[in-house]
């Protein structure tokens, strides 16, 4: 089954790590943009070779015009994690001087790195910038390698939660409190939490973050706000989700997990991508023929050794049916798009292009072709 | 064969890119140390059920059960770490209970930075060097060698420094002593294994990473290639197969009792030249591997199902 995204304008691509999201995402954006849609793919970590054959940047936040074959270009950009998070405080911080004290904090700095979902957030929000405020008619993103497909969805409520939560302020409540008396008004929860803390971290830890809390304090409504936008964005009919899988039973797991997810949070799914997968040719030879021929002639060995490699394709194709089948009775609706293992990686244009093939079923011309034509 | 004093090592952290095989391989390394008659843990960091999915048995939580391939196994979560943590070191039995139910504490091992890091660095302290000392022992089972299915390689190096970032926070008392211990248990005591497969991405990704841990003053004690492939054309036959054409391949089955058409021939062909030219390429990014650390290969296994005695094999193949 080919891979549909008409009505879609927003393609996200995701699944766990190691699966060929980066080729997924780069043959979809390839095609669209054959199909004449300005287009803009926004990669994360690209191969090496991949990347200067394209003509992929190389720096975060670096953007390059890549050619995508049949006369047609895409614009490509790299995330630069930092800086779109100096520019989201910018946009809220509503003055100068908050501005500057939030991007000098030591707390800001660490968080601004290191915060776990911080890079899959500045992904969304870099997204929607893209749909919000330029002029695109296909935008294709590449998710972060994480751990768990299902991280980039979390990030967002992660992130909100993190910066506006209870745990933060409560972290910082000791340092606030201090020079107030009495603990009155903080809930037996936050008393016993600062005081852990305060036993086990001094309060050291808590001078950076409460510095920081107080220069956020006030930008954090416009910052949920912003964070709410992006997940609309994210759940209209114009987005759609790519899961892209290999077809062995942890990632399919992993897949199913996030299949589940977009349908309860009401987000679409475009369709699930099988990748990689092993074919084994359709003859097959006894092994009494196989070991016989392995006694005769250069041919007749090679013949033998052309029967064992399918012999052992056979297994691996077994192992994939049998890893891709419960996938398919849990899941009877999805479509699964099957892109066969190539012969080798993809680093370049043509092997994009294969993979384009296999996931929209033919060649895809260029409307200028299809006029020559 | 990896090198004889690998597994003499009492803590291996294991890593590499997503979809290399980084639990097959951890699996392996504990079998292979189980096999020795050592007692082994594997234990599973942030995992997603990759060991219990592996060996086809339920996951094992925070306990510690034994598995039919002669190792334990557990499952390392941040918040069970620091629950354990606070009931051990600061006596807090009712508090750590209290805690335990409160979502505040998933905010905090989810929100602060390195902190799930360093609960997990926390818990392979307790089970590699704490709990050795008899009278903290209570009763624990001893490992002499923990293995780590750690977090893929991005996130590794940031996991090792955990325990020394936090030193700069925690300046005093007795979490600074235990985070110093910790530290020197993780930059000095630890081996490091980083499991690539011979592909551009896993091998660039390997060669990164083990650059990352020298300039942090660690190493790369090992790399495992997983996933290896024989060469499709036995010596003397890759000539012969790169000249046949499909319709002389299609004869030779004929004369030898099997039925194939021309196209069956092609698809033989095609099939057998691919993988000639996959475990080629791969030949040359095994040579790239070696500037990562020392590299021990592993065959890919063509098995129709993958599970224990996939892992026994490899082990195997570890430590012959």
């Amino acid at each position: 089954m080919t891979l549909g995204l008409a009505g879609r304008r927003i393609v996200v691509v995701c699944g766990s790590g190691g699966v060929g999201k980066t080729t997924v995402s780069a043959a979809i954006a390839t095609t669209l943009a054959r199909k004449g849609a300005r287009t803009v793919v926004m990669a994360v970590d690209p191969a090496k070779r991949l990347a200067t054959s394209l003509g992929l940047p190389h720096e975060p936040g670096e953007r390059s015009t890549v050619d995508a074959g049949g006369g047609a270009t895409l614009e490509a950009l790299l995330l630069d994690t930092k800086r779109t998070f100096d520019e989201l405080v910018e946009r809220h911080a509503g003055s100068p001087e908050r501005r500057d004290h939030i991007l000098e904090n030591r707390f800001y700095q660490r968080i601004a790195a290191t915060l776990s979902g911080t890079y899959e957030y500045m992904a969304m929000e870099r997204l929607y910038e893209l749909a919000t405020s330029e002029d695109w008619e296909a935008i294709v993103i590449d998710t972060p390698p994480t751990r768990s497909a299902l991280s980039f969805l979390d990030a967002p409520r992660r992130m909100t939660d993190f910066l506006g939560g209870k745990m933060f302020r409560w972290l910082a409540w000791p340092s606030r409190a201090a020079g107030r008396a009495g603990m009155r008004g903080a809930s037996m929860g936050a008393r016993v939490l600062s005081r852990t803390v305060g036993r086990i971290a001094g309060t050291d830890l808590l001078t950076d973050t409460a510095e920081f809390l107080a220069a956020f304090d006030g930008m954090y409504e416009g910052f949920k706000q912003r964070a709410a936008d992006v997940y609309a964005l994210l759940s209209e009919e114009e987005t759609g989700f790519v899961v892209v899988t290999a077809p062995e039973r942890a990632s399919l797991d992993e897949a199913g997990h996030f299949v589940e997810r977009l349908t309860s949070s009401k987000m679409h799914l475009a369709g699930v991508v099988v990748n990689r997968w092993v074919r084994a040719p359709a003859i097959a030879a006894p092994s009494e023929t196989i070991e016989e021929l392995a006694g005769g002639s250069a041919e007749h060995r090679a013949t033998a050794a052309c029967l064992e490699v399918a012999e052992r394709m056979r297994a691996i194709e077994a192992r994939g049916r049998a890893a891709v089948e419960p996938f398919g009775a849990a899941y009877p609706e999805i479509p699964l798009t099957v892109v066969p293992e190539l012969p080798l990686d993809v680093h370049d244009r043509e092997g994009l292009d294969m993979v384009a093939g296999h996931l929209f079923g033919r060649a895809v011309e260029t409307p200028e072709a299809r006029e020559a034509r | 064969m990896i090198g004889a004093d690998l597994l003499d090592r009492r803590l291996l952290v294991v890593s590499g890119k997503g979809g290399v095989g980084k639990t097959t391989v951890s699996a392996a390394l504990a079998r292979a140390a189980a096999r020795t008659g050592r007692a082994v843990l594997l234990a599973e960091v942030e995992g997603r059920g990759g060991i219990s999915r592996l060996l086809g048995a339920p996951p094992p939580g925070f306990e510690e059960p034994r598995t039919r391939l002669g190792f334990a196994v557990t499952s390392i979560t941040p918040r069970e770490a620091l629950v354990e943590y606070l009931r051990l070191f600061f006596g807090m039995r009712t508090l750590s209970r209290t805690l335990a139910r409160a979502k505040v504490l998933e905010t905090a091992t989810e929100g602060i930075p390195g902190f799930r890091d360093l609960m997990t660095a926390g818990k392979l302290y307790e089970l590699t060097e704490w709990r050795r000392v008899p009278a903290n022992a209570d009763g624990r089972r001893r490992y002499d060698l923990v293995v780590v299915d750690a977090p893929p390689t991005g996130q590794l190096v940031s996991m090792l420094k955990a325990p020394g970032a936090f030193l700069d926070i925690l300046r005093m008392g007795r979490p600074h002593r235990q985070l110093e211990s910790i530290d020197r248990m993780v930059r000095r005591h630890a081996g490091i294994v980083l499991v690539a497969i011979p592909e551009e991405m896993s091998v660039a990704e390997s060669l990164d990473t083990a650059e990352a841990l020298r300039a942090e003053g660690m190493a790369c004690h090992a790399v495992v290639a997983n996933r290896v492939l024989p060469s499709a054309f036995p010596k003397g036959t890759r000539a012969a197969a790169l000249r046949l054409e499909p319709k002389a391949l299609a004869a030779i089955l004929g004369e030898a009792g099997v039925e194939a058409t021309e196209e069956d021939g092609a698809a033989l062909l095609e099939a057998a030249r691919a993988q000639d030219g996959r475990a080629r390429a791969q030949r040359d990014h095994l040579a790239a591997l070696a500037g990562a650390g020392p590299v021990t290969e592993l065959p890919f296994l063509f098995t129709p199902t993958f599970g224990p005695p996939e892992v026994d094999a490899l082990a195997r193949e570890l430590v012959p």
